[in-house]
């Protein structure tokens, strides 16, 4: 029997995943029609020709990874197209996929299935084709509404792209739309987020995952920091737009779930979920991460090398970590305390027959008590307070051996 | 069995850099003590250490024969000595236990603080100088000058110094021949009861202590019953022999001989350096002169940062000390760094070296807590306490005064930076002693100073205000009454007693403010606001405060970013492996070490 993926309602805080019983399944698609300058995913820019013969090789790899006896068993509830740009995908090969999914593994018809798309490179047939296809929930990268801003981070789309492709998802009967944005940008003043975070409440999606920006190694604002050329928003700065952002959303509707993610009641993304409440998950396509509740291993990067394998009949994997017994637990809780539900002490005590303030009790004191607690034990869970949340990093931290 | 005549002991006086190991080297490839396939680089520094750091610690000796330029064979023994002030004491014994030194002097650099008063030690133990100007064929050699300055120093004929590049092997059979017709054989009584110099000894693991000696009067040999004078413990002989690059097993050692004595003695708390082995049936009647207990100088807390390896560096000191009778310790409990002990070491240099040897050896990682001198304060009780803790120095209405070390530096510098040591010994409450010339262009600074003055950094500070030509030398003097204040360290409130310290007062509020100042810096940001504050008695003098992360999240955290981010974590969290927890604060080990660090 496959358990209810009917969105159920994120209401406050009530953990209504804490029993994974249902896999997820992720789908990279690596390429792009232009980097954008703060990612640091695997992305190829020009190289669409490549697309079909990609698709190709995934059809493969999920013809190899049925073979595989535990994913064959596994029940699954959501289905990711992540990237990359998926939506360079045409339909039918969105198509062609969705149905070797279903026909390969035990879908739920239910599943909550997503596909990033970038404003304005998707038509309104197109969308109308995906959602044909089955896929039910858009994720929009709008990133910000300001034209400058998006220049900024080399977003090829403009500000009214976002309207439009706004209206065709809505248009077209999607009623599941996320939007992404990103914030703290180099100079950024807080007036223009408050217009970013306005401007997207007004379009009244369902989900808005919210982003500080990370200046990662290797990107090109990286480099642009390194030179001097621009400057990371001060901490203090950093944390008057975060705390605002939670404040701002909640007041329009949107409850915070996560660190970075925010859902009108019932629209919380179950795929999110998937990974933070220890659920199994298949990864698929270029880079991909997988995990089977012991193992989390990675295919090859290079969607070159990725195809290579494939063609030659091999797993493309590259990468293996077997989680220790300490790993998982410090997962459990640090992934527990990212999300407002946090984490579920009587499933911690099921999965290590141990009692969690009994192992922490140095922790528990240092950051549950005094004029500032980091952490609060509400009915059952241990959360992080808004200071808490604040320096999540840093408390979560604290819990490693 | 060699004549007394036929032996000649000798020692090498040396400024470190001047050549000293070199020119050993040379002389035992010429006296082809070692093949020269034997021969590693400075085959007398034994300890790696001492060999990264260009110093000997331990005095070693070595056996050469020689068959000189008129037909006899001599038996030389190169006793060779530490090259650190801090094991002056062991200099001390070693050239007692001879009747030449070469005085080795670089011909660039010319005479050293260090020289000097090694020199005037040798003197004053009246043995045959033998000036030797080494590193003649370097570009920057001044050999006349080098000359002008021995002979104003030892008052020899020009014609008496020999001109040496150790390197080159230049002017080596010279110094060989010198030694035989210079230094004189030994003298001492063949038939008198036995008295035997110790000079340095060391632990076998197998044969427990090792005592190298110098016979002055008597013989020794196995079998025989030993007595050692200061500590009255007898033993039996196992073995005597020379040293050559190992032991050489002898049927007996006599007068002027030097060499080694194995008596099944447990450790080197028994063969002290100085003391005096003498027969256990029909003994001498007096000691050697000399013999004198070392006694620390500088002592601090050493602690594990894990603080279940407490067992381990007891036992790690343990082994230290059956090889370094100068080595004190006692355990010690801190609030802020619980349980270790309290180490008291010969100087600096002895305590850098113990430390990084249980860390090293024993893979221990340790905090030690800065360094401090032994107090002697007077009670308004009356009572006279002994305090080498500043955690443990009474309180301010309990104590009538208080005495510290005092020390008499040597100062040797270049006339132009008379003005900057002079300006750095003010700083150190030194009192301007005296000044005289060594040559036209360098003078001969005497300073008393408060030994807590110098342990720190003084001798860098000196060195980088002379550009590193000034060289430095100094001897305990006496303890003398300071006005001296304990400075604590109060971290969010509480009395850290591993940062506490005595100064003096005058300088307790510059110190409080630069200390608090820099361990603002030190303490990184943590999860809540830090605040340090200086305090002398209820007094707060000084704070500062480390202000709380504002923000310490990462954003994203999917499929992939989870191995990625624990790994993150974890990082972060290493990072935290070497920070001491206080409270709710986590303080780096260097924190402790702060007040070393202040400008």
């Amino acid at each position: 029997m496959i358990a209810s993926t009917q969105p159920a309602a994120v209401s406050g805080k009530k953990d209504v995943l804490s029993t994974p019983d249902t896999a997820a399944i992720y789908l990279h698609i690596p390429f792009c029609e232009q980097r954008c300058s703060y990612c640091d995913f695997y992305t190829v820019a020009k190289r669409e020709q490549a697309i079909p013969d990609y698709v190709d090789a995934l059809l493969t790899e999920i013809d190899l990874q049925q073979a595989s006896l535990f994913w064959q068993q596994q029940k699954y509830s959501t289905i990711f197209f992540g990237g990359g740009t998926p939506s360079l995908l045409s339909v039918a090969q969105v198509s062609r996929i969705v149905e070797a999914l279903r026909s390969a593994f035990f879908i739920s018809e239910a599943a909550e299935v997503t596909m990033e798309a970038n404003p304005g490179t998707v038509s309104r047939d197109q969308l109308a084709g995906y959602r044909q296809a089955g896929v039910n929930r858009l994720s929009l990268g709008v990133q910000s509404f300001h034209e400058d801003e998006l220049r900024q981070v080399d977003r090829i789309h403009s500000v009214s792209d976002i309207y439009k492709t706004v209206d065709a998802t809505r248009a077209v009967g999607f009623a599941n739309l996320s939007i992404d944005l990103i914030f703290a940008l180099p100079g950024q003043r807080p007036s223009r987020w408050r217009e970013n975070l306005h401007q997207a409440v007004q379009l009244a999606p369902e989900h808005i995952s919210a982003y500080n920006l990370t200046i990662e190694d290797g990107t090109p604002l990286y480099r642009l920091l390194t030179s001097g050329k621009i400057r990371p928003l001060s901490e203090g700065r950093a944390r008057a737009v975060y705390n605002f952002s939670i404040d701002f959303l909640a007041a329009h509707g949107y409850d915070q779930y996560e660190v970075s993610n925010y859902a009108k009641a019932g629209f919380h993304s179950h795929h999110n979920y998937k990974y933070w409440d220890g659920s199994c998950y298949l990864g698929l396509g270029a880079s991909a991460h997988s995990f089977d509740g012991q193992r989390r291993f990675a295919n090859v990067g290079n969607y070159v090398h990725y195809m290579k394998k494939l063609a030659e009949g091999r797993l493309p994997q590259d990468f293996e970590e077997w989680l220790t017994p300490e790993q998982k637990r410090f997962e459990m809780i640090f992934l527990g305390l990212r999300r407002s539900a946090g984490l579920n002490l009587a499933a911690y005590r099921a999965a290590f027959q141990a009692d969690f303030y009994d192992e922490y009790e140095v922790q528990m004191e240092k950051m549950l008590h005094g004029e500032q607690p980091l952490l609060r034990l509400e009915d059952g869970h241990l959360r992080l307070t808004r200071d808490g949340l604040l320096l999540c990093d840093a408390v979560c931290a604290e819990f490693l051996a | 069995m060699p004549l007394k005549s036929k032996i000649r002991n000798f020692c090498i006086i040396a400024h470190i850099d001047h050549g000293k190991s070199t020119l050993a080297d040379r002389l035992l490839e010429a006296t082809h003590t070692l093949k020269q396939n034997e021969m590693k680089a400075q085959v007398l520094d034994a300890m790696d250490l001492e060999r990264e750091r260009g110093i000997t610690i331990k005095a070693h000796a070595i056996t050469m024969k020689y068959h000189a330029a008129d037909g006899q064979d001599y038996v030389l023994n190169l006793i060779d000595t530490p090259g650190h002030v801090d094991f002056a004491y062991e200099v001390s014994r070693s050239l007692a236990a001879c009747e030449g030194a070469l005085l080795i002097v670089d011909a660039s650099q010319g005479v050293e603080a260090q020289t000097i008063s090694n020199l005037y030690q040798a003197i004053d133990h009246n043995l045959t100088i033998i000036p030797v100007v080494n590193k003649i064929d370097l570009p920057g050699a001044e050999v006349d000058k080098v000359k002008q300055q021995i002979i104003d120093l030892i008052g020899c004929e020009d014609s008496e110094i020999l001109l040496a590049s150790a390197k080159a092997g230049k002017g080596i059979e010279e110094i060989l021949t010198a030694i035989i017709e210079r230094v004189p054989a030994p003298q001492g009584e063949d038939d008198a009861p036995l008295r035997a110099l110790i000079f340095d000894s060391m632990y076998d693991p197998y044969r427990g202590a090792v005592a190298y000696i110098r016979i002055v009067d008597g013989e020794i040999n196995p079998g025989m019953k030993i007595k050692f004078f200061t500590t009255g413990r007898e033993f039996e002989v196992d073995e005597v022999g020379t040293l050559r690059l190992q032991k050489q097993p002898a049927d007996a050692l006599r007068v002027g001989e030097v060499g080694y004595c194995i008596a099944s003695v447990k450790d080197v708390q028994d063969t002290k350096v100085g003391d005096t082995i003498t027969a256990a049936v029909k003994p001498a009647t007096k000691p050697l002169p000399g013999y004198r207990e070392v006694k620390p100088m500088v002592f601090a807390g050493m602690f594990p940062t894990n603080n279940e390896q407490y067992e381990d560096l007891r036992a790690a000191l343990d082994k230290l000390r059956l090889n370094d009778a100068s080595l004190v310790f006692e355990p010690e409990s801190s609030i802020a760094l619980g349980f270790g002990f309290r180490v008291g070491f010969l100087g600096l240099l002895h305590m850098e070296i113990i430390q990084e040897r249980l860390e090293r050896e024993y893979e221990l990682d340790l905090l030690s807590t800065m360094p401090n001198v032994e107090y002697q304060v007077l009670k308004t009780s009356k009572e006279v306490v002994v305090v080498d803790n500043p955690a443990e120095l009474p309180s301010r209405g309990e104590i009538e005064y208080i005495e510290e070390p005092y020390i008499r530096g040597q100062i040797i510098v270049p006339n132009e930076y008379i003005g900057n040591v002079m300006k750095l010994a003010q700083e150190r409450r030194g009192i301007y002693k005296n000044t005289s010339y060594i040559d036209p262009t360098r003078a001969d600074l005497t300073y008393e100073l408060p030994l807590s003055e110098i342990i720190f950094d003084f001798y860098d500070k000196l060195k980088s205000t002379t550009r590193g030509y000034a060289s430095f030398d100094y001897e305990f003097i006496d303890f003398r009454r300071s006005n001296l204040v304990k400075l604590d360290i109060l971290i969010n409130g509480d009395r850290v007693d591993a940062l506490s310290h005595i100064v003096h007062s005058e300088k307790a509020y510059t110190w409080g403010r630069k200390i608090c100042e820099k361990l603002k810096e030190l303490i990184p940001r943590q999860m809540f606001e830090v605040a340090i504050q200086a305090a002398i008695g209820s007094k707060i003098i000084s704070r500062e405060s480390v202000r709380a992360m504002r923000k310490n999240v990462t954003a994203k955290c999917y499929g992939g970013d989870i191995t990625r981010k624990r790994k993150l974590l974890e990082k972060q969290k290493e990072g935290k492996k070497r920070m001491k927890q206080l409270g709710r604060v986590e303080i780096p080990q260097e924190a402790f070490l702060a007040v070393l660090k202040v400008e």
